[in-house]
């Protein structure tokens, strides 16, 4: 039970499924290295971010298809703007028009063909 | 006898080493009394500033010139901008009560009326404007005002007509374009895309543009004057000062025992007020499902507040350059998150208001705050608020403290 609550039902669900059915997805997932460089976060302002995708042999990934989605894990609502990501080569991304109007905890997930391949959280600042 | 001294001395210093901290701390609390650094920090966040106010009315090249400020307060009287001649920007925000609309002439001019006209306090700090954000800028809103048939129910060219005709010779510098209106041909006499679009046809595309540009002139001069309308400084901002200059006995004199508890709920994350309620303001400029929304009249929330923005042909992104629209660039789109959403209302000079949440159903304070620890919720429906955990004593301590955020001093 402890592993449960530690881990959460939902991963342990997923781990499930790529042990299962997605082994191949999952693992393409795995092998990428994928970084997200944001500065210390405050309220009320518009950041920008470079997205770097790389394979296991550290080789940019190009042509990807990357979206964004925010939430706050104690709330009920995702992020108050629609931040775009733009392709810059090389494996490299920006995010532009990442904005957040509530102090806290959020978690920033990047999807690619709908499967998270970076999860990370940031505490939001006033 | 030396050695006794040397004893004495020695114990002298390490009690006052063990003593040191006890009185440093019990000295910090006498000056902050309790608040810790992050609260202070927190709360001179939400002191009154209008640092924000320039770069919030970028799109407004007008903003700070001393002749637009003129023409506005001037404008903002004017009941030659009403269709009916009747009416001006006054009648509904009323100047000498904080110009809120403390008479509901919003419901009078329609009984249907979705919206009650919003105070002004601050209005120019906002990022947007009407309870469903269809405007980014103050200078379109007041534009949105003027072509409204449930407002001032009048047109763009009855409206630059009137102004050139009145103010021309008095503001020849911002009016400059006048004498092409006055080449304009005598009829139709009012005309717009929005309102009678059969008119506005009948001129050249040279003329419409030119019809727009004095108009935007209308509007960026009402949005001149709104600047120096500011809320006065509360009891709240000067405990916020007496508590960083750390003046502990001017700070006890400014809020009482009751008023500090309410500040101590209002600050804190679990109870939820400022999460939402922040900046110098008290409003995040977000919007959010708190249950207000009525089933069948959604459509005057922020999911249609969206659409008309980005349909609006006053927006930023088609006024102005791309980098300086970021809110419009990236307005939330997907009607998960503004389905049923209002705007956040600021949270200064309550007094003056004569009603409640964007549809004017509370009359009271009390009644919000108990709306918040009993939001309506109902299966399927979003909201994005939890009950808050207030009990009946430290409900009224919140609104002692939201008293405090009142303007004028004896309140």
């Amino acid at each position: 039970m402890p592993f449960v609550l530690r881990y959460g039902l939902s991963k342990i669900f997923a781990l499930l499924l790529c042990g299962v059915a997605f082994a191949s997805v999952c693992a393409a997932a795995e092998k990428w290295e994928v970084t997200l460089d944001l500065p210390p976060l405050a309220v009320n302002q518009f950041y920008e971010g470079l997205l770097t995708v790389a394979d296991s042999n550290g080789v940019g990934i190009t042509g990807l298809r990357l979206q964004i989605r925010g939430r706050m894990p104690e709330h009920a609502h995702g992020l108050p703007t629609a931040p775009q990501i733009t392709e810059k080569g090389q494996g490299r991304y920006s995010l532009k028009g990442l904005s957040f109007n509530m102090p806290g905890r959020w978690v920033i997930e990047i999807l690619h063909d709908g499967e998270t391949v970076l999860r990370q959280e940031y505490t939001v600042r006033f | 006898m030396s050695r006794i001294l040397i004893s004495i001395c020695a114990l002298v210093f390490v009690l006052s080493l063990i003593g040191l901290p006890f009185f440093h701390e019990a000295n910090a609390e006498n000056v902050h009394l309790g608040w810790s650094e992050d609260e202070i920090e927190l709360m001179r966040r939400l002191r009154l500033s209008v640092e924000a106010v320039a770069d919030k009315n970028r799109s407004n090249e007008l903003f700070f010139r001393e002749d637009a400020v003129e023409l506005g307060s001037r404008l903002f009287n004017d009941t030659g901008l009403s269709g009916s001649g009747q009416i001006a920007c006054a009648s509904c925000h009323r100047p000498e009560s904080g110009f809120q609309d403390t008479e509901s002439v919003t419901y009078r001019l329609n009984p249907q009326a979705a919206h009650r006209a919003p105070g002004l306090l601050g209005v120019a700090m906002q990022d947007w404007f009407f309870w469903d954000g269809r405007a980014d800028s103050l200078w379109s809103q007041a534009l949105a005002v003027i072509e409204n048939p449930q407002e001032l129910a009048s047109d763009r060219l009855r409206a630059v007509r009137h102004v050139c005709a009145r103010y021309e010779n008095s503001f020849p510098a911002l009016l400059k374009d006048c004498p092409e209106i006055s080449t304009l041909p005598a009829a139709p006499w009012g005309a717009s895309p929005l309102v009678d679009n059969e008119n506005w046809q009948k001129f050249t595309a040279a003329q419409r543009e030119n019809i727009n540009k004095m108009f935007v002139t209308i509007g960026k001069s009402l949005a001149a004057f709104e600047r120096g309308v500011m809320p006065p400084i509360s009891r709240f901002d000067l405990y916020v000062d007496a508590l960083v200059e750390g003046n502990s006995v001017a700070a006890k004199n400014l809020l009482n025992s009751k008023e500090v508890a309410g500040l101590k709920l209002f600050l804190d994350p679990m109870v939820g007020c400022v999460n939402c309620h922040n900046g110098p303001m008290f409003s995040n400029s977000g919007f959010y499902a708190v249950a207000t929304d009525s089933p069948g009249r959604r459509e005057n929330d922020r999911k249609q507040g969206v659409t008309l923005l980005l349909n609006s042909e006053f927006n930023c992104l088609k006024w102005g350059n791309a980098e300086d629209c970021p809110k419009v660039q990236y307005v939330q789109t997907d009607t998960a998150e503004t389905a049923g959403a209002y705007k956040v209302p600021s949270l200064r000079n309550l007094r003056h208001a004569p009603a409640f949440m964007h549809d004017g159903r509370y009359q009271t304070v009390e009644a919000v705050i108990e709306h918040y620890r009993n939001p309506a919720t109902l299966p399927l429906r979003h909201v994005d608020i939890r009950p808050a955990a207030l009990l009946p004593h430290q409900r009224g301590q919140l609104l002692s403290f939201l008293k405090a955020l009142n303007s004028d001093p004896s309140n």
